[in-house]
């Protein structure tokens, strides 16, 4: 999904879950693409307080916010 | 001053008229084509790609309207609770009807984006002959979310509990109209109303190679009607970042191409309109997007005008009873069209015309509805005949005394006005965050700097570098914040004596010009950093305005910014030239 959306400047096989995505080249254009395939992918929407730079920030901060969102849904 | 095609009409509600541009073909018209618009900063963005495809379209022998919805652009602003509170669908019929009262012709709609979304209500207008989605959001909710996410993941607006989830960089919404938006939704709802003898006869769907949705959206749209094809062009139209939004040709020429198919050859021909004036209302408290009823108001006068030696496009406003000096004049910021950041322009032309300024608003050459000068190629933003520009247009409105106006503008414009103040002396001039620090385009191109250029602080890489060194960083640490004031005063006062752009600013104030400096604390240290702390004569002082806001954004695209900005500027002009007009 990084690889598709994020447009990043290095190989997405490379990174690691504490690299800064934003650093390695993602924009805000790409990580609001990158929100919208993840919603798409897990059938979740992230609230507006997710809405920041911190969560896409990272694989380990996307993949955390995920997990809570998923979490959310099924405690419904 | 003489108004040349194409021509600035207004339309629709007389107590809430929306403003457009009317391109008539050189010979026969065959058809109108109504061009509807994106919102937002796609609106800017795609400002130029809407003036390119109209000059298209008339070569093939159409008429084309392009139009601003009420309260974006040069539009007045819709008045929630009265008779023309309808919606943005309802301006489409606006236009539609308008096209219609000029003559029997076909009419096309082209609508881009949400302009798609907000074409295929088709509310207040009988259905058209053809029709161009191009490029429609899947769901309005899903762009309100973009464009929401992109300001807080690009740090322009505001996150937390005080956030405001109406205000979107550099657009906000009243409530009622982002209901409006948040309830089209092209993948659930019937698409019955696009179908045959719904929208249009013939409807053309243009969506994104790369976009999941998109794939989904066409497979709904398959309707007897209806054509689908995949354009590109739209990432660089409208997700730019720090890039500059780029023409998309292919799709431009598609749109063209099929328009000229299946738009009949002749027709009875049309009207040219020719109204190029309008009085409305207008309030005079606060800068929301939509006008209550009942608040305080004003009328003010508009009319298109084309200005100075190269025709430069341009709205003049004043009151009711016509407007005196110094006259305000707005530039258009970088490559946008003369409406201002979050169309501030538009509002204080308003505010300030209610209050008895002659106020104009212009397209610095080869951008918004300006030609290039001689006819030549568009000229990069910080070229100096944008600086020309600003004089030209100052001699044009002020024949008598070219000074007697006061400049605004922000960014490269604001750099401009500051650079035309020195020649121009005039009575006032507002610079806002100005891009002072730049390398020329000349000499980018090898040559020397333009002897124009008296702000611009050429930036020098190796030194920015150097300034950031890890050595200079270490310096920095350890010396104590004493020494590094004094060292701070000591370059301030070498910059004055080099006669640096702080420096300009107190030879401004020593003319006799009102200076309003508005910037944030970046955009402020290569003024500080050249000597305008050194000026320290009382009376130049007093001409010389300095507000530092900390967390000021660049663009202004928060819209706390450009409220505060606006209280600012409403105070300059109103206590130092309306005082000096009346007494």
């Amino acid at each position: 999904m990084l690889e598709e959306h994020a447009r990043l400047v290095v190989d997405v096989a490379e990174l690691s879950d504490d690299d800064d995505l934003f650093r390695l080249g993602m924009t805000s254009h790409a990580s609001v693409r990158v929100m919208l395939a993840l919603e798409d992918e897990f059938g979740v929407e992230f609230p507006e307080h997710m809405l920041r730079r911190g969560t896409f920030e990272s694989i380990a901060s996307i993949r955390q916010s995920i997990t809570e969102l998923l979490d959310t849904t099924s405690g419904d | 001053m003489s108004l040349a095609r194409p021509v600035p009409v207004w339309f629709g509600p007389d107590e809430s008229p929306l403003f457009g541009v009317f391109h008539a073909p050189e010979e026969t018209t065959r058809g109108v084509i109504v061009l509807c618009p994106p919102l937002g900063r796609e609106y800017t963005y795609s400002h130029s790609t809407f003036v390119q495809l109209a000059t298209l379209l008339t070569t093939l022998g159409f008429a084309v309207l392009r139009f601003d919805y009420r309260s974006t652009g040069d539009s007045f602003e819709r008045i929630e609770g009265g008779e023309a509170a309808s919606g943005f669908e309802r301006d489409i019929g606006f236009a539609v009807e308008y096209v219609r009262s000029l003559g029997t012709a076909p009419v096309g709609i082209v609508g881009m984006r949400l302009g798609a979304n907000f074409a295929s209500a088709r509310r207040g207008f009988e259905p058209v002959d053809a029709a161009v989605l191009w490029d429609p959001c899947p769901t309005g909710r899903s762009f309100l979310r973009e464009q929401r996410a992109l300001g807080l993941f690009a740090v322009v607006l505001k996150s937390g509990d005080d956030a405001d989830p109406l205000d979107f960089p550099g657009f906000k919404l009243s409530p009622e109209m982002s209901d409006e938006i948040s309830s089209l939704d092209f993948m659930e709802s019937d698409l019955g109303p696009i179908a045959k003898d719904g929208l249009a006869n013939r409807v053309l769907l243009l969506t994104r190679t790369e976009r999941v949705a998109d794939r989904k959206l066409a497979d709904r749209f398959d309707l007897p009607n209806v054509e689908h094809r995949e354009v590109p062009g739209q990432p660089k139209l409208l997700n730019v970042h720090d890039d500059w939004p780029v023409v998309p040709t292919e799709g431009l020429a598609t749109i063209a191409e099929w328009l000229d198919k299946v738009m009949p050859r002749s027709s009875p021909g049309i009207a040219v309109p020719t109204r190029s004036e309008v009085t409305a209302q207008v309030s005079t408290n606060g800068l929301g997007s939509s006008a209550d009823q009942g608040a305080q108001t004003a009328l003010v006068r508009e009319r298109g005008v084309r200005l100075g030696p190269g025709g430069l496009f341009a709205i003049e406003t004043e009151g009711e009873t016509g407007g005196s000096d110094p006259v305000c004049v707005f530039v258009s910021v970088a490559n946008e069209h003369r409406v201002g950041p979050g169309r501030l322009w538009v509002q204080l032309s308003r505010r300030l015309a209610a209050e008895g300024f002659r106020c104009v608003r212009f397209d610095v050459n080869g951008f918004g509805d300006s030609p290039p000068r001689s006819g030549g190629p568009v000229q990069p933003v910080r070229s100096v005949t944008a600086i020309d520009d600003v004089l030209d247009v100052a001699r044009a409105v002020s024949p008598e005394d070219p000074g007697n106006v006061v400049l605004f503008g922000l960014c490269s414009s604001g750099y401009q006005v500051l650079e035309a103040a020195l020649s121009l002396l005039p009575r006032g001039v507002c610079a806002l965050n100005p891009s002072i620090v730049f390398h020329p385009p000349e000499v980018t191109s090898g040559g020397r700097m333009d002897v124009r250029r008296r702000f611009c602080v050429p930036e020098d890489l190796a030194l920015a570098g150097a300034r950031d060194s890890r050595a200079v960083r270490w310096f920095k640490r350890r010396l104590p914040t004493p020494t590094t004031k004094v060292s701070h005063r000591l370059w301030s006062v070498v910059g004055f004596f080099r006669n640096g752009p702080g420096a300009r600013l107190g030879n401004l104030a020593q003319a006799g010009t009102e200076v309003l400096l508005i910037c944030n604390d970046h955009e402020i240290q290569p003024f500080l950093e050249s000597g305008v702390s050194a000026v320290r004569r009382p009376e130049l002082k007093a001409r010389l305005h300095i507000e530092v806001i900390h967390t000021l954004n660049h663009g202004l695209l928060p819209s706390r910014d450009r409220e505060q900005v606006t209280e600012l500027i409403l105070d300059y002009v109103l206590t130092r030239f309306r005082t000096q007009r009346s007494s």
